[in-house]
């Protein structure tokens, strides 16, 4: 599935919502250090992400 | 704390190792080769991105407004995961076009159209000179932490002078002691790649000796904080709708910044060897920016924690070691603040640079015919560049900057990096999107950014007068600058944002829909849509071909046009390279195909030292078509085309490239043609002159040659015959060699013939003697003019059953306008009169006139003298 040309897509857009205004309100509701936890935790996945679907030569 | 000269010289020794590790890639084949090939090494260079703003203000912008600092490395995050369609897409077309700047990038796109060029360039320099200024506002202001001064009074007319003068060296040492037709620089890419790892290292380490060498971990150190301060600081500004709206435009505006600042650009799109180097850059810079800003909020808190001023929070990186009294991390940390303004401004000042000769220089000196001798001097021109895009960085950071943070200024730029989203993303995926358009959106943009952000921030600093900003442009209210159209809701970066990205996109798309896109535009707009369809090499097999094309002829065309740019020398040598490339160096005569692709090399290789447009421009003024090499070429283009498997679309779009390009070889056929035509006109003209000279000098001979005969002493009758026949035999007279001298006989009013020469029996018999008025002869000795006949006519009397048809000359012989006899002389049927033939006989017939008075005068004295000897008895005679 991450083979797929689309996918770099889809995680394009699931971070846009997740680090965009409004699902980032989430983050509001959390204590200060789950805040911290929130966006470098989606960080973190979106970079595992990156190198999962980019590190091979096709 | 450290002494000034201690920090001068850490600096001096920093900068040397960097450059030494220039020149060993430089030098070292095997090591430029090597490096190329890391994918690692690209990458890191993108993280130029990470400047003194990331390396000291991000912490500074967490300590004031939380997790504020976030979307700027985010946006560029969420982006790069796109950058496998499009920054491989944009590679791919720099690999094609020899795309030398993200200014070259976008007029190539649209035509390459200077104008275009100009405006990129011009948005460039301006966004760029006031975030250049911040870095060398972060470099001087380390600088004086660190020797224990003030960040308050900074030493701008020292410590500012001489770094700046040592940037400027360093910029052209780095990257500008050569023109590089590919504007490739390994050795400063290896150079900046150290940088990054520099930066990275340190500012790690101090994080991590402020979390866990000052607070044992994360948890001490945010139980050291009051709850307040941490709410704060891990909160997005102060928490209501503006900060939200702040976020969301700085994640937009910096998704654009990563890949379009200009020496994103480059390090992204220009230095890229490998497009499979994109790859690794896709994680491992996201990668990157996840790690650099670890340790922000942390070192925020920690700065708060040890009790350091909040005004100081932009330096907090520097001064948490120095309060720690850890001198070693000092010295890393403000090599790591170095590092990280250096690379920015090294990157940044050369690449305006290359930008402000390509496209505000050179299209100068085309236009002006004066300047053409500066076409030899661009490289001097490039090193004046940078000094002077550096010394106008350092008045702004001593005049402009203070009492601004580094993120706010750093956002200018960003904000002029957004103007080239609509004509850049128009250019790669809308083939409408056209000159007009760009022109249009980046003029409109550009205009409405300058206003928006930079007129604030130079009334602010005293400028500009502060009632421009409070009042509006001529007191309007709708056009305050930071409020305009009444938009006064949003922060002066989203409303900068908002405006310019609205008037850009609405006019590019207006422009490029209402205006209609001329077809010289095509090819180009395909070649930018489709580039991910066409190989990596750009290559197209090419049937086999003979040639018949001059390689000479071609190759002094080449070094003509190449020398107004470079030596003789250099010339001939880039020459050399591109003809072993194509495999022709051996070769006597090129193929057509050959020939196009000599021509294609050779616009790739000027493009590379003057940009696209400008190169574009000099192939068409300089280079030519033979009409038989447009016959090759059009045969070599119906056999790519015969191999091309094209959709209908891409099919419409080559016919429209082949269709602008054989225009333009049929207009210059046509120059051709009228040139070709001037020059036999020429010619005609050079031959009629040399005619009538010809025949001057022939009538001048025959002319001395009756005279020489009426000198002669022989009787009138040798003389005439002989002076007749010289006529009628003459080579440029068209008379044919018959004719006859006539003498008048006054008292019975007719003429005598004396001499004949070929005319027929008949015709003797029947003009022997002839009544004046009779006849053409008759009629020429009473009009005493020349008569020209050009067939046997009404005034033809004398003729008979049988007659050749014919056309004469009838010329009488006067003496001091006395009638003395007419020479008639034959001319072939149809012949015209011309002036100059009457002319020529009218003035034998005048030396004749002299011959024969002469001789009646001589026989009136001899007989004078034979009636005075009768008269004395023959003893008198006449001496």
């Amino acid at each position: 599935m991450l083979e797929k040309p689309e996918f770099p897509i889809l995680v394009f857009v699931a971070g846009l919502l997740f680090f965009g205004w409004p699902l980032m309100e989430i983050a509001r509701s959390l204590p200060p250090v789950g805040r911290l936890g929130y966006f470098f935790g989606a960080w973190t996945l979106v970079v595992v992400l990156y190198f999962l679907i980019f590190r091979r030569v096709r | 704390m450290f002494n000034t000269g201690t920090v001068f010289l850490v600096f001096l020794a920093y900068m040397a190792i960097l450059f030494g590790i220039a020149q060993i890639v430089e030098r070292s084949p095997r090591v430029s080769q090597y490096l190329a090939s890391r994918p690692w090494v690209y990458a890191l260079s993108i993280t130029v991105y990470c400047t003194s703003w990331t390396f000291y203000g991000s912490v500074g912008m967490a300590s004031r407004e939380g997790l504020s600092y976030l979307p700027t490395y985010l946006g560029p995050t969420l982006m790069i995961g796109l950058w496998w369609v499009v920054l491989r897409k944009i590679v791919r077309i720099k690999e094609h076009r020899n795309i030398t700047s993200i200014a070259d990038f976008i007029s190539a796109r649209y035509d390459r159209s200077q104008g275009v060029a100009m405006i990129v360039t011009l948005i460039a320099l301006l966004g760029t000179l006031p975030y250049i200024a911040i870095q060398l506002k972060a470099v001087v202001s380390s600088f004086s932490i660190i020797s224990g001064g003030s960040t308050s009074q900074l030493d701008w007319g020292g410590l500012g002078l001489w770094t700046t003068g040592l940037l400027i060296a360093f910029t052209v040492l780095f990257g500008a002691r050569r023109l590089d037709p590919t504007e490739r620089h390994q050795g400063m890419m290896a150079a900046l790649a150290v940088e990054c790892v520099v930066k990275l290292v340190a500012f790690l380490a101090v994080g991590a000796f402020a979390t866990f060498g000052l607070y044992g971990g994360f948890n001490g150190l945010f139980a050291a904080l009051p709850a307040a301060d941490l709410e704060q600081l891990t909160r997005v500004g102060s928490g209501d709708m503006a900060a939200y709206t702040r976020w969301m435009t700085v994640l937009f505006v910096s998704m654009a910044g990563i890949l379009f600042l200009p020496r994103q650009f480059h390090t992204a799109v220009v230095e890229n060897s490998d497009e499979q180097h994109i790859r690794t850059a896709i994680w491992l810079v996201p990668g990157y920016l996840l790690l650099i800003s670890l340790f922000v909020v942390p070192l925020a808190a920690a700065g708060r924690a040890v009790g350091l001023p909040h005004e100081m929070a932009d330096f907090y990186v520097l001064l948490l070691p120095l309060h720690a009294d850890q001198q070693a991390l000092s010295v890393l940390v403000f090599l790591g603040g170095l590092a990280a303004a250096t690379g920015m401004i090294i990157v940044s000042s050369l690449t305006l640079a290359t930008m402000s000769t390509n496209h505000l220089l050179v299209p100068l000196i085309d236009r002006f015919e004066g300047l053409y001798w500066l076409k030899r001097y661009l490289l001097p021109a490039r090193w004046l560049s940078i000094a002077w895009i550096l010394s106008i960085s350092y008045l702004f950071a001593r005049d402009v900057t203070e009492g601004h943070s580094l993120a706010n200024i750093g956002m200018l730029g960003f904000c002029a990096a957004l103007q080239f989203v609509p004509a850049i993303f128009g250019g790669l995926f809308w083939l409408k999107g056209n000159k007009a358009g760009a022109l249009l959106g980046l003029g409109l943009g550009f205009l409405v950014w300058f206003y928006t952000l930079m007129v604030p921030l130079l009334a602010e600093s005293g400028q500009l007068p502060i009632s421009l900003v409070t009042e509006g442009l001529w007191g309007v209210w709708w056009l305050r600058p930071e409020a305009l159209f009444g938009l006064d809701r949003f922060d002066s970066v989203t409303h900068s944002a908002f405006w310019s990205l609205f008037f850009n996109s609405a006019a590019y798309l207006l422009g490029s829909v209402f205006i209609r896109q001329q077809r010289s535009e095509l090819e180009m707009a395909g070649s930018y849509v489709h580039a991910l369809r066409y190989g990596t090499s750009g290559d197209i097999q090419h049937p086999a071909e003979t040639g018949h094309i001059k390689k000479s002829e071609k190759i002094a065309e080449a070094q003509s046009l190449l020398s107004q740019y470079f030596s003789e020398k250099i010339a001939r040598s880039k020459i050399r390279q591109i003809t072993e490339g194509l495999g022709v160096l051996e070769k006597e005569s090129l193929s057509a195909g050959e020939l196009l692709r000599f021509h294609r090399e050779l616009e790739r290789v000027l493009a590379g030292s003057v940009g696209t447009a400008a190169s574009h421009k000099a192939m068409k003024k300089h280079l030519s078509y033979s009409e038989v090499e447009h016959e090759q070429v059009s045969h070599v283009y119906a056999s790519i085309l015969t191999n091309l498997r094209l959709t209908p679309d891409e099919l419409l779009e080559r016919i429209s490239y082949f269709e602008a390009r054989d225009r333009i070889q049929r207009e210059h056929a046509h120059e051709l043609e009228a040139r070709v035509a001037e020059r036999e006109a020429e010619i005609r003209v050079r031959k009629q002159v040399e005619q009538k000279l010809e025949k001057t000098v022939q009538s001048q001979t025959l002319l001395n040659e009756l005279l020489r005969i009426t000198l002669e002493p022989v009787s009138l009758q040798d003389a005439l015959g002989r002076a007749l026949a010289l006529v009628s035999r003459s080579s440029w007279l068209p008379t044919e060699p018959k004719g006859g001298i006539f003498l008048a006989q006054q008292e019975r009013r007719q003429l005598e013939m004396v001499v004949q020469q070929g005319l027929d029996p008949k015709v003797q018999a029947l003009c022997h003697k002839i009544d004046f008025g009779y006849c053409i002869c008759g009629k020429a000795a009473t009009a005493q003019e020349i008569i020209h006949t050009d067939s046997v006519d009404h005034q033809h009397t004398n003729c008979f059953e049988g007659m050749e048809d014919h056309g004469h000359y009838a010329v009488p012989i006067t003496y001091e306008k006395r009638l003395l006899g007419v020479m008639i002389l034959y001319l072939p049927a149809g012949h015209q009169q011309v002036q100059d033939e009457s002319d020529f006989l009218e003035a034998v017939a005048n030396v004749l006139g002299g011959l024969i008075q002469r001789d009646r005068t001589q026989k009136a004295l001899l007989e004078s003298e034979t009636r005075l000897r009768n008269a004395t008895g023959g003893e008198s005679s006449i001496q």
